[in-house]
């Protein structure tokens, strides 16, 4: 029997429905942290009195800049060049760069006494001009950093092919005015937090929520000037990430520093949502200029150029990552191979990026999959019909720039959705509709969720930085009464790792998942780790999976190793199966068998009867995968960068109200090749999930600022995450391609590429171009599509030669 | 986010009188609707309190307002700078002083006010309503201070 494959219930849903759950904010701790935060974008900070907050009864110290740069050292830095010097403290010192960073603390006996304290302190400011906008920052006229002299964090050009060559020989040349992909963020339900506790023997004690502790771990210890082994990094349940928790490391530092003035007490800090939204890390904006496309007669693309300003905000933390990350879908799911992209990043005065779900890469499918949907209604070639004519097809592909598409069949994809949505009745409805002057839209889009990185593509952006590969680890032990404790890299936050992991471990060994352990959490004193441990990048179902199969495989050679010593016959003699008394090695063909507690008992218990020879036997075994990546070529912008691309094809249907311009969603279809499926329902809770965020972003979400800086949006009630009321029925299909590359042929699929996003572009194009409307904007909400329709803008969106 | 708000209203006292009420914040400055207290820091700053409650900010709001410009007695001019709980802001404002047809002075003022923080998310929207409502209260106090029931005036 396979466990693999089966839509086993998750484990970890009792624990969390019945809110048994162990979340941060659920620990008790001795004082409570505030952070008094900016109120401007862009401001010197001309002195701060902390006199009348610290005579508050109940507080036990106040921090202020000047107290990190006594106690820590700026965080390390990714970017080469000027921005390598960017200071970044967990206190803001001389200058506030962005509107919500913080700028002190309080460490009180309640929240509420901290947060009554924080109102106590007196910053005194000096207003600056903000820089707002990205190209406008690059310009360098208002600096985000005054010592770095620029606000550009990297630029490159990214040219693979001959494109000059193309465009001369196109047929046809689509030229697209600026495009814009939007600031959001994936909200997750629980909000950052940490409790801190900087020991007497001077260790640091984190329970936190960090979603890559072994990443917070290297930046933490040198931040804190401690060496890496006295940081030790706690996590239980993690109420979602999507990205956002890789970086809280800022405020874990904050609160260590805390713990240290308070004399060693435990100092929480938990985030409201308020806080969330202003100041934990915005996804990804980025705008497109310059756009040429080179068709040939039948709407073949054959080659791209483009200029890129990726907008970082006003630290580069996990950035300037995203300045390569996103080639890791260079041709997103289309055949040309002449393509030249100049790629920049700017610091402006807003929150700073991070990681969000589909990372860097769902920025440049949607550049993608707008060109191609623009394309085809300047030519007048039907949407499905002109991915038809450009999708790649034959796999294991290598894109222009070197990526592997391991497996995939995008036409088989779009057949699939085509008919989940019924795609001849809503054409039938669209055209009819049109007919009436009402505004009805179908919408494709093909998106990728590249899994597996390989961390040598850092060394694209900054070729001083020593990573590279990639690798994840497992300790599996065989426990005493036969059962199986498995122990992870990292700590999952709702992707239901230990459910995953049961079900491999089960097929592996022959038992039972309920017989398989996965420790819950993450603790950097028991669990075994690597540095690229941590859930990000759509990586668990690859490299965590390979990691506990890897060490399945240890442990069955051990095994059968004691087994054959027991049982006096050759280890070739020996299979596993399930016997009467359970799970069992037994000789092949006779009676004679060992079960698995027998096997525990005889290395832990009895041990005395062994030879010499099983010295090394332990039944405890640790197993590191390690993909089999090279180191890019850094000058060509070269190489293979993930292991693993995941695929989905969203199709909706959307009307336009033309007095609410809202775009309603009137059938949406979700098809998703993950390749092998190791549980169908967490992976169809996966794409569900992404959906949802992804057509919030599109029609609800978005970070707008105001032009002195000021974030409009930092509260749910303008900030509209999407809830069940605004969710279409989905319908979902899957098909599976199994990826070649990894053991189970399964591949990451936790990001969900921003499907939404370009679907609903894609829908709402349609809708409109009729009325002379090109989707230029990645969020089309009805304030956005009001002013649209006000100002149709096809003809300095699009021109045709 | 910056608002504008202007508009002139009409009353009894003559141009010296009104200026000398208007220049002096001591004197105008209970005649804001919630007014709290008022401080002298030197000859032309005084740190007003207000009590603020505009959409969910609710709290007592400090402004530090000098008097940057006077010419007496038709034109004066204030900026200022308060902080309210997780935000701050920024104001100018001036008035020019006209006698009026048939007696009296027309007080014509602007005021420009730029806000920051969490005050323009939360109370943002709220914000141009509740001011024009406190400034009709306020020209309401002046015209009751400098004039007799017969004048009248209105809020831009």
């Amino acid at each position: 029997m396979s466990w693999v494959g089966k839509s086993l219930r998750r484990k970890e849903d009792d624990r969390l429905i019945r809110g048994k759950g162990l979340f941060t904010d659920d620990e008790p701790a001795d004082l409570h942290l505030y952070i008094l935060r900016s109120p401007y974008a862009h401001a010197r900070i001309r002195g701060i009195d902390t006199s009348a907050a610290e005579a508050l009864p109940g507080v036990a110290c106040v921090l202020t800049g000047q107290d990190v740069l006594e106690h820590c050292d700026p965080f390390m830095e990714l970017a080469p060049g000027e921005a390598a010097e960017i200071k970044d403290y967990p206190l803001a010192r001389d200058k506030v760069v962005y509107q919500g960073e913080p700028v002190a603390a309080v460490a009180a006996e309640t929240a509420a006494l901290a947060m009554d304290a924080g109102q106590l302190i007196d910053v005194d400011y000096e207003m600056l001009e903000p820089v707002l906008d990205a190209a406008e920052a690059l310009k360098d006229e208002v600096l985000v950093h005054d010592n770095i002299g620029t606000n550009r964090t990297w630029q490159g050009v990214f040219e693979y092919g001959d494109v000059d060559q193309a465009f001369a020989e196109a047929a046809h040349v689509v030229r697209i005015g600026p495009m814009h992909f939007h600031r959001y963020s994936s909200t997750p339900l629980e909000n950052n937090a940490c409790i801190a506790e900087w020991t007497r023997q001077g260790t640091v004690e984190f329970l936190c929520n960090n979603s890559f502790p072994g990443f917070a771990q290297q930046l933490l210890a040198p931040g804190l000037r401690l060496p890496v082994e006295k940081v030790h990094i706690r996590a239980y349940d993690v109420g979602g990430s999507f990205g956002n928790k890789i970086w809280n490391y800022v405020y874990m530092a904050l609160a260590a520093l805390a713990s240290k003035k308070a004399g060693g007490l435990r100092v929480k800090w938990s985030e409201t949502r308020s806080e969330h939204l202003l100041a934990s890390g915005h996804g990804n904006e980025r705008s497109y200029y310059d756009t040429e496309v080179a068709l040939d007669k039948d709407g073949v693309i054959t080659a791209i150029k483009s200029r890129h300003i990726d907008d970082c905000g006003a630290y580069t933390r996990y950035e300037p990552l995203g300045c390569v990350i996103w080639s890791q879908v260079l041709p997103a799911t289309y055949k040309l191979r002449n393509i030249r992209i100049d790629f920049s990043q700017a610091l402006t005065n807003k929150c700073p990026v991070v990681p969000n779900r589909g990372y860097s890469r769902m920025q440049q499918l949607w550049f993608m999959e707008r060109v191609v949907d623009i394309c085809a209604h300047e030519l007048g070639i039907p949407a499905d019909e002109m991915r038809l004519r450009n999708y790649i097809r034959d796999f294991p592909y290598e894109t222009p720039n070197g990526c592997v598409y391991d497996s995939g069949d995008y036409p088989a994809m779009l057949a699939k959705a085509k008919e989940l949505i019924d795609w001849d009745k809503w054409v039938a409805y669209r055209d009819q509709a049109r007919a009436e002057g009402r505004y009805v839209g179908i919408g494709i889009g093909t998106t990728l969720d590249s899994g597996t990185n390989n961390f040598g593509q850092a060394q694209i952006m900054n070729p001083q930085l020593p990573f590279s590969g990639n690798s994840e680890a497992c300790i599996i032990r065989l426990d005493f009464d036969g059962n199986v404790v498995v122990t992870l890299g990292t700590g999952p936050s709702g992707q239901g790792h230990e459910t995953a992991a049961s079900q491999v471990v089960a097929d592996e060994l022959n038992i039972d998942p309920a017989m398989v352990q996965v420790r819950t959490g993450f603790d950097t004193a028991w669990n075994t780790y690597v540095g690229h441990s941590g859930t990000y990048a759509s990586q668990f179902a690859v490299t965590g999976l390979s990691a506990v199969h890897g060490a399945c495989q240890k442990l069955k050679a051990e095994m059968r190793k004691l087994a054959a010593f027991v049982l006096e016959a050759a280890e070739e003699d020996l299979e596993f199966g399930v016997g009467e008394q359970g799970p069992e090695v037994r000789v092949k063909g006779t009676d004679q068998f060992m079960n698995y507690w027998a096997l525990a008992n005889l290395v832990n218990n009895n041990n005395a009867v062994l030879d010499e020879s099983l010295a090394d036997v332990t039944l405890n075994v640790r197993h590191v995968y390690r993909p089999p990546f090279k180191v890019p070529d850094v000058e060509r912008k070269f190489g293979n960068l993930t292991l693993t691309y995941a695929s989905q094809l969203h199709i909706a249907v959307v009307e336009i109200d033309p007095d609410t311009c809202h775009a309603k969603i009137l059938a949406y279809a979700a098809v998703d090749d993950c390749g092998t499926v190791i549980n169908p329902q967490i992976a169809h809770g996966q794409v569900h999930g992404a959906t949802a965020h992804g057509i919030g972003a599109a029609i609800m979400e978005s970070f707008d600022y105001d032009e002195g800086g000021n974030l409009l949006t930092s509260t749910f009630s303008d900030y509209c995450p999407i809830t069940s009321m605004n969710i279409p029925d989905v319908v979902y299909g899957n098909i599976q391609n199994p990826s070649p590359f990894s053991y189970s042929g399964a591949k990451g699929m936790g990001e969900g590429g921003g499907a939404p996003l370009h679907t609903m572009s894609a829908a709402v194009q349609d809708a409109l171009h009729g009325a002379g409307i090109i989707i230029t904007d990645s969020f089309v909400s009805p304030p956005a599509l009001h002013r649209m329709l006000q100002a149709p803008n096809r003809e300095q969106a699009v021109s045709v030669d | 986010m910056g608002i504008r708000f202007e508009g002139d209203f009409t009353v009894t006292a003559p141009r010296d009188e009104v200026y000398a009420f208007l220049s002096d914040p001591q004197k105008f400055a209970p005649c804001l609707p919630t007014f709290q207290s008022l401080e002298m820091k030197d000859e032309h700053t005084a740190e007003v309190t207000v009590r603020v409650g505009v959409g969910k900010i609710r709290g007592n709001a400090t402004i530090e307002l000098r008097l940057k410009d006077e010419q007496p007695p038709t034109h004066a001019a204030y900026d200022g700078k308060g902080k309210v709980m997780g935000g701050a802001f920024n104001m100018e404002t001036s008035f020019d002083l006209e006698d009026a047809d048939g007696g009296g002075t027309v007080v014509k003022w602007v005021g420009d006010l730029n806000m920051f923080g969490k005050l323009v998310a939360l109370a943002g929207g709220l914000i141009r309503p509740v001011a024009k409502k406190d400034i009709q209260k306020l020209v309401d106090a002046l015209q009751a201070e400098l004039s007799g029931p017969q004048a009248s005036g209105a809020a831009g």
